[in-house]
């Protein structure tokens, strides 16, 4: 057993598929063990789309509630915003913009990935 | 030997992964690795006996029991699960126990590899 | 690292990431085998056999991809780091 490094990869849009929101509780899961294991949340392509500070996070909320707690950072990748017109201005307050090559580099600092 | 975790997100039928997850499972396990399932959302159904199809084909969860009987370790999400109006898995084949995430959280600290499919 | 590229929506971004990393080795699986790999072409490139037969791809990408089966994708992701995009 050791601790590991969990990148957990959100790429899809809200809210027509559930991974957005599955990828969400994997995050606190991956937590939950003996070990707890570190999450990162990165959201990236269209998943970008859930960091819009009016999005709906009714179905999330105990997750961020966990988040809070565990200090996990959420990430949203600049390039990914920019593709999509989205502004900084236009993101919750929680969430931080990356570079992609910052991105990059955080799959090669987590131990594993998922992508939701 | 080594231990490779593999989270299936797919139900059966519908998309291809159940067929890559039986597959890469049972390379694995030939190769003498241990191999846990994690299976999430829809993937659940891969677990439900009574399958039939009308064409002669393999059936998902015939697949599934013979990686289970090689020795694969395979947890259902409970809430999936009983999300789906599957009940604790009741029409589940043997070898497929029902959890939760903090099993996932063991299989990912216990995991020499993990992918997801 | 390894990039498990496996579909037209995120496996681009697998192949996006491979591009920045000097030691990527890149593994097409399930619908990556249909992904255009002219980006990556100087990266290690495999496909898996079965679902590049099954796709009629194999002529397609004699020239760019190794193809493998499935024994020799469980070394490859014992022996690299694997970021997934399946």
């Amino acid at each position: 057993m050791a601790e590991k490094k969990v990148l957990i990869n959100i790429c899809r849009a809200p809210f027509g598929t559930v991974f957005y929101t599955e990828g969400l509780r994997a995050a606190v899961g991956v937590s939950a063990g003996i070990d707890e294991n570190i999450p990162t949340v990165l959201f990236q392509s269209d998943g970008v789309f859930y960091c819009l500070k009016d999005v709906d996070r009714t179905d999330a909320l105990a997750y961020f509630e966990s988040y809070k707690g565990m200090g996990t950072e959420l990430c949203a990748v600049k390039e990914d915003l920019d593709e999509r017109g989205i502004t900084e201005a236009e993101l919750a307050d929680d969430i931080t913009v990356i570079s992609k090559e910052r991105a990059f580099e955080l799959f090669q600092e987590n131990d594993f990935s998922m992508d939701f | 030997m080594a231990r490779m975790a593999i989270m299936l997100t797919e139900g059966p039928w519908q998309t291809e992964n159940y067929e890559i997850f039986a597959r890469l499972a049972e390379a694995a396990l030939d190769k003498g690795h241990e191999v846990e399932g994690f299976w999430y959302i829809d993937s659940v159904y891969n677990a439900i006996k009574h399958q039939k199809f009308p064409e002669d084909v393999p059936l998902p969860v015939e697949r599934m029991k013979k990686l289970v009987e090689k020795g694969a370790k395979i947890i259902a999400c409970g809430i999936c699960v009983n999300a789906r109006g599957l009940e604790g898995g009741k029409e589940f084949i043997d070898g497929v126990r029902v959890g939760g995430l903090p099993d996932l959280a063991d299989m990912v600290s216990d995991a020499d590899t993990f992918i997801t499919l | 690292m390894l990039y498990l590229c496996g579909d037209k929506i995120i496996g681009p971004m697998g192949l996006q990431y491979a591009q920045m990393d000097p030691d990527a080795i890149v593994v097409l699986i399930k619908d990556g085998v249909y992904l255009d790999t002219e980006a990556v072409k100087d990266k290690k490139i495999y496909a898996i056999d079965e679902d590049v037969k099954r796709r009629g791809m194999e002529d397609r990408l004699k020239d760019t991809a190794d193809i493998i089966g499935y024994d020799k994708l469980v070394d490859l992701v014992f022996e690299n780091k694997v970021a997934n995009f399946v």
